[in-house]
């Protein structure tokens, strides 16, 4: 399969985390998890590119983190603490207007090019 | 700690150490990329039974650490790279990672308490005077009439007395702080710093009543021997209470790096 790899990702990677955490709050390696299967195999992410993302969503106020043992979800477990991320309200509506601008980004761009519509 | 998890550390302290950050955001860039490279390891684990094999997989999949050291950079403030400011070339990253080696460590950790000894030990030497006044009556009001009410050369010459006879205690602080919070015993060099924190305030107290042309009498003596005395105590104390907090960085800036 082809895969989607780290410069065609570039400009994206920050809606996909944001999207990746609506369904609920995550660390950085859950965070993968769930980009990989969303994918289907097909995003090829260099996984230590996630943490500068997360620390500029963070710096934006679009996504809040805390310790894991500070979250009430948190279970003890072996090994390192890690951060868990969630989505702001803010990061919320930044996903949503990403979105939007995705959908007209690929209804004229794919009608450009005779792909779709 | 084991060797796996050692491996793993030096692999991410690598890709931080040089980074030009605060000590509070460089360790969460650790624990953060140390958890995902733990949980990338598990998953190696699994498909490759040879242990060094999945230790290289996991960090292959953290990608390319100068590239990583690169975007984390891009991601601290500007504001705190400001703060953080270091002159330095391509040709000295060695070097400056090698100075950020200290982050937190003894003597991070013993700057702000020198500093906050140093100017009370500074402040307490040169209220001698102050103390003097009040065995002596009027000496230490008139000096600073003179001193004060005039703006003669003579209070430019107090105050940079004051500033040179200020680095007698401030340096004494750092010397003893620093050797307490590393469990050393006080030695000769201290008991010089003392003597000359001492000699510091003895010769502003005599400046002080010789301005006003009084005759030195021993008070003086003895009231700097006293409070170097005691800020020597207090020093000592203090150096032995940075030794007992903990230090998050510690086993992170003891890794070896150039192994």
């Amino acid at each position: 399969m082809q895969q989607i790899t780290g410069d065609n990702l570039r400009g994206h990677l920050e809606t996909l985390i944001l999207s990746a955490l609506k369904r609920g709050e995550a660390h950085g390696f859950e965070i993968l998890k769930r980009l990989e299967s969303a994918g289907s195999g097909a995003l090829a992410l260099k996984e230590g590119s996630l943490y500068p993302a997360l620390y500029r969503l963070e710096a934006a106020g679009l996504v809040k983190a805390a310790w894991e043992n500070d979250t009430p979800s948190s279970h003890a477990r072996k090994g390192p603490r890690r951060r868990i991320y969630r989505l702001t309200p803010k990061g919320g509506k930044r996903l949503a207007q990403a979105k939007q601008d995705w959908d007209l980004f690929v209804r004229v761009i794919g009608g450009i090019l005779g792909a779709a519509t | 700690m084991t060797d796996t998890t050692t491996a793993l550390m030096i692999h991410v302290e690598r890709i931080v150490r040089p980074l030009r950050a605060t000590s509070a955001r460089k360790l969460r860039m650790r624990r953060e990329l140390l958890a995902h490279l733990q949980s990338a390891l598990d998953e190696e684990r699994e498909r490759i039974p040879d242990q060094p094999a999945a230790i290289a997989a996991a960090l292959k999949r953290l990608g390319d650490p100068a590239e990583l050291r690169r975007s984390l950079d891009a991601s601290v403030p500007r504001i705190e790279k400001l703060f953080l400011f270091r002159f330095r070339s391509p040709a000295r990253m060695h070097a400056w990672g090698e100075r950020s080696n200290r982050e937190m460590g003894i003597e991070g950790m013993t700057l702000l308490p020198t500093l906050l000894a140093g100017i009370s030990g500074t402040l307490l030497a040169y209220c001698a005077p102050a103390l003097n006044a009040l065995y002596f009556g009027r000496h230490y009001r008139d000096v600073l009439e003179v001193a004060l009410g005039n703006h003669t050369p003579r209070l430019q010459l107090g105050m940079l007395a004051c500033a040179v006879l200020s680095l007698a205690p401030m340096v004494m602080a750092f010397h003893v702080i620093g050797r307490r919070a590393r469990a050393e015993r006080l030695g000769w060099k201290d008991a010089a710093l003392a003597a000359a924190f001492i000699t510091a305030s003895l010769a502003w107290m005599s400046a002080a009543i010789l301005s006003v042309g009084s005759a030195i009498s021993w008070p003086p003596l003895a009231v700097s021997i006293v409070t170097a005395l005691l800020a020597l105590a207090a020093l000592s104390l203090l150096g032995r209470w940075v030794r007992t907090v903990p230090r998050p960085h510690t086993e992170w800036l003891r890794l070896p790096l150039d192994a």
